[in-house]
């Protein structure tokens, strides 16, 4: 074996030493033989001394994998000796990555990723406004318009919502489809691939319209990923359509499996909304050049056609927010910043741990420092234990990192566009990852700094009372704790309350008993006359069905994303200005459908047979039923039966109230319901109207008969996506839901690791004065002052930590304001009981160590030293 | 041969530091000199000046380089630092300190 360098120079001096006391013993008058073997008894076993002599440091790279070999050896029988507080420290550094790779990931996907089109940013979203200046869609009439008239734009393209009944391939089945212009697809960026996109021909009123483009997951899902599929004709609606391209827009529009023509009809009512409607911005054009130009062509319309457009503006935002949604933004945001404060928790609690081994080891340090092991030497071995937590800590992070997805995507709001797509963000876990190990590495060496500094002897004589400075950073640490703790809390204990709240809000009809689904009829083959004959068929053989206790059709179903909107006013105060006209939400429904959802009836009368618009015929008085808040609004303290009311603006149509009924909250959860107006269905049906049945045991079991009477009517009629309503309701609050539970998760979470934290700085502050609580103790202090000496140590640090916590907490909470429902962000509740909580658990974490030190025997204590 | 005395434990580092405080010298020397000026009743052990040679140098007190001696041969030379200076003047407070304390209590009148 070759010699460490340093005992191959103590060889050298040690021969050096025998000679020259051979020397001198032989200068005194030895001889000289015996002068040797005198030299040799005196001075001992070479070896003895050689193993006393410590090593050099190494040098060279073999020297260094050595080296770091032992120190991870080192590491490892440490954990090994404390496998508590390795475990708590592993298992804190992989919750605290993992829920922030899980979380960021989610986001990321749903909210953050850039959206699949090329030059996002250029995208716009124009809407029209209302005089009243809420955001609107826009009709074909007006989309035409805008886009012959803008000059911001490179382009234009309008949207339609639509859902044609596909048969032919396999059974009859209603898919989610889009009318587009044909403007549509390269205003995106996304180019076919296979076949060609809409010709202009095509998108004109009138034009060769009957062609259909494929989504590419249609096409695969449908068609077997034909390549020849170009050319075949599919039915739509019972009508022949010519398939001529496929087109790669899941990503984008996930779910919309076919692509028609718009075609826009110049000549239908401009006030008919139904339009969105998408823009690229020119080189050099901001969304205010464009809002000007866009407000430029309303103001235009409004002169030019006032009986619609009087007082209607334009609005142009980027294509994000309208995609994506403010709300969910906002939830993202809230979800990334909580985790934020998590993982910051968890850095803390990390190195509040790590500080206590190290603390406790201090004697251990001092001794290798006195025994000659370098600063150097000493940082390298802590760093190395730091660094054998990060690494099982990591490890065991992206294993629960991947299950968390996989339960979030399994269990997680469903409804939620691109969350499918969420995958295991790199980027996120290498940031958490990486925070998190910086400060194990800190934490780790940051003691070794301290302990290392100068004196060493000090360090020895004074054993386990040392390293004051550490000791602050640790109560620091605490206080930190305390305060992230309360934050986060606070904010899931809000998003709690809210959730309660919605929970208890009041529809106003009967969501558990209640089935939905839709129709698809048409406008080629029904005009609202034979769609009102058609419902009557269908109600016939549902009621038919066991159990079954009303059935009613209604332009919408409840919790549908379409929300018609309205203007009305009383006739006999009717304003000149459609600005000052009634806003409200309208349904056209059939006679039942206030049986069949649950609504009660106040006053006046249902609709029946005798309100049915018949063929050719213009009612004069069209018959309406309002709800509560609407007619509270338009007859405060009236009755409203047998009254008039305008329709939409000034000299519209006047209708006459035959009935009042309750308020049904069916648009949104969490907002007031808008006032609401009720036309009969033969005024307003749509072509895919939306049909409720009550049902008087499980609504689940009459689903199947519900699809097999829909056949039996027509058999290329399905019912399209039978739902319980209470299943509608829950998915309006699924984000809420989610996010409530996720920041619950890290509730608890933080405060167990603020419980942990107050605990480990209050034993070691016990053991770290034994000696003086013994001398308390010998002196007779009373236990229960001796207790309270050292849980109001621990008060007082918690106490700090609350405080700040309540305040980070109040000012963080008002970013909450739009996502609480009936809630305060300094709800005065919560801001009372999270700090009570959280002194509680600060009590309770000191008992055991207070206890601990009223419990020392004083005679032990002193004579330990 | 005069009475042998026992080295008082703790106090071969401050005796080392104090050896080579005025000259380099080599392991051999600081035994040596230690052993003159105590009139040979003070004697190092070997087994123990050298780990501690070695502790002071590691430490930083000590800095040494080999030399030549007198007679020719290769031998590795000690001198103080300042650092180790700084620890000797410590190490002589302390002492001085716990020695005057010592004959305090020793002296006494009871």
């Amino acid at each position: 074996m070759e010699l460490d360098p340093n005992r191959r120079r103590v060889r050298d001096e040690m021969r050096h030493h025998l000679e020259e006391l051979e020397a001198h013993l032989e200068s005194e008058g030895m001889s000289r033989d015996a002068a040797r073997a005198e030299a040799a008894r005196r001075f001992g076993d070479p070896d003895e001394i050689e193993r006393a002599t410590p090593t050099s440091e190494p040098a060279g790279w073999r020297a260094s994998v050595d080296a770091a070999a032992r120190d991870f050896g080192h590491a490892v029988r440490q954990m090994r000796r404390n496998p508590l507080a390795a475990g708590m420290t592993v298992a804190t550094l992989a919750v605290g990555v993992a829920a922030t790779t899980v979380v960021f990931s989610l986001v990321d996907a749903v909210v953050l990723q850039p959206l699949p089109f090329a030059q996002p940013e250029q995208l716009v979203h124009v809407s029209q406004t209302s005089p009243q200046g809420r955001l609107y869609s826009t009709s074909e009439p007006n989309f035409v318009d805008f886009r012959a008239r803008q000059r911001s734009f490179v382009e234009m393209a309008a949207i339609g919502w639509e859902t044609p009944v596909l048969t032919g391939v396999g059974d009859p089945v209603s898919v989610d489809g889009r009318r587009v212009s044909h403007t549509f697809f390269p205003l995106l960026g996304i180019a076919p691939i296979l076949g060609r996109n809409f010709l202009e021909a095509e998108d004109r009123y009138g034009g060769p319209t009957a062609v259909v483009v494929l989504s590419e997951g249609a096409w695969r899902r449908r068609f077997g990923a034909d390549p020849a599929i170009t050319g075949r004709s599919v039915l739509l609606d019972g009508a022949p359509h010519e398939v001529v391209g496929v087109v790669p827009s899941d990503r984008a529009w996930p779910g919309v499996e076919v692509f028609t023509p718009l075609a826009p009809n110049p000549d239908v009512y401009r006030d008919d909304q139904r339009l969105e409607t998408i823009a690229r911005l020119g080189p050099g054009v901001t969304i205010e050049d464009a809002r000007e130009d866009m407000l430029g062509i309303a103001a235009a319309l409004s002169d030019e056609y006032p009986e619609s457009n009087d007082g209607w503006g334009a609005s142009v935002r980027p294509v994000r927010d309208w995609l994506v949604g403010d709300r969910l933004s906002r939830l993202g945001y809230l979800l990334l910043g909580s985790v934020a404060l998590f993982l910051l928790m968890a850095c803390a609690s990390v190195s509040n741990l790590l500080l206590a081994r190290a603390s406790v080891r201090t004697q251990e340090m001092g001794v290798r420092t006195a025994l000659g092991a370098g600063r150097a030497r000493i940082t390298a071995q802590l760093a190395a234990e730091g660094l054998v937590l990060g690494v099982i800590g990591g490890g065991l992070a992206v294993l629960l990192a991947w299950l968390g997805l996989a339960l979030v995507q399994a269990f997680g709001p469903g409804d939620i566009a691109r969350l499918a797509e969420a995958d295991l963000d790199l980027r996120a876990l290498a940031v958490a990852g990486g925070a998190v190990a910086g400060t194990v590495v800190l934490a780790g060496i940051a003691p070794a700094l301290l302990l290392t500094r100068g004196a060493s002897f000090g360090l020895l004589r004074l054993g386990g009372r040392a390293g004051a400075g550490g000791h602050r950073f640790r109560d620091g640490l605490v206080v930190a704790q305390f305060a992230l703790a309360v934050t986060v809390v606070s904010g899931a204990a809000l998003l709690t309350r809210s959730f309660v709240e919605l929970q208890r809000v009041e529809l106003g009809f009967d969501a558990s008993s209640v089935i939905r689904f839709a129709v698809r009829l048409d406008d080629r083959r029904y005009d609202q006359i034979q769609r009102a004959e058609y419902l009557d068929r269908l109600a016939e053989e549902i009621s038919a069905i066991p159990g079954v206790e009303a059935v009613g059709g209604a332009t919408v179903a409840p919790f549908s994303s379409m929300r018609p909107s309205n203007f009305v006013a009383r006739t006999d105060q009717e304003p000149d200005r459609q600005e000052s006209f009634q806003p409200v939400s309208w349904r056209a429904v059939t006679p039942g459908y206030f049986e069949a959802a649950g609504i009660p009836l106040l006053a006046g009368r249902d609709f029946d047979a005798r309100d049915r618009m018949r063929r050719g015929e213009l009612p004069k008085n069209p018959p309406v039923i309002i709800d509560r808040t609407l007619a509270e609004l338009l007859f405060p303290g009236e009755n409203a039966v047998g009254r008039l009311v305008t329709w939409f603006l000034p000299g519209g149509q006047q209708c006459e109230v035959i009935g009042v009924v309750a308020t049904a909250r069916d648009e949104h959860l969490d907002v007031e319901a808008r006032p609401r107006i009720y036309r009969q269905f033969t005024f307003g049906a749509w072509a895919q109207p939306a049909v409720l049945v009550r049902v008087a045991g499980d609504p689940e079991g009459v689903i199947p008969l519900v699809r097999e009477a829909a056949l039996a009517v027509a058999p290329d009629t399905p019912a399209i996506e039978p739902t319980v309503v209470s299943d509608d309701v829950r998915r309006t609050v699924a984000w809420p839901r989610f996010s409530m539970q996720v920041l619950g998760v890290f509730g608890l979470v933080a405060l167990l690791l603020a419980a942990m934290g107050i605990y480990g700085v209050t034993s070691f502050s016990v053991a770290r004065r034994r000696h003086e609580i013994g001398v308390r103790i010998a002196l007779g202090a009373d236990p229960s002052g001796v207790r309270w000496m050292v849980v109001g140590r621990a008060l007082r640090l918690a106490g700090i930590g609350i405080g700040a916590g309540v305040l980070a907490a109040l000012f963080l909470g008002r970013s909450l304001d739009t996502l609480l429902y009936d809630v305060s962000p300094s709800d005065p509740l919560t801001f009372m009981v999270v700090p009570l909580v959280l002194a509680l658990v600060a009590i309770a974490s000191t008992w055991i160590p207070a206890r601990r030190a009223v419990g020392l025997d004083p005679r032990e204590a002193l004579t330990e030293e | 041969m005069s009475e042998r005395v026992e080295l008082v434990p703790g106090t071969l580092d401050m005796l080392i530091l104090k050896a080579v405080s005025a000259e380099r010298l080599h392991g051999f020397g600081i035994a040596r000199w230690i052993e003159s000026v105590t009139g040979d009743r003070l004697t190092v052990e070997e087994g123990a000046l050298y780990p501690a040679l070695h502790r002071l140098e590691k430490r930083g007190a000590l800095e040494s380089n080999w030399g030549r001696t007198e007679r020719g041969r290769r031998a590795r030379y000690y001198g103080l630092t300042a650092a180790g200076r700084v620890e000797l003047e410590q190490l002589r407070t302390r002492w001085e300190g716990s020695a005057w304390a010592v004959r305090q209590v020793l002296e006494a009148e009871l």
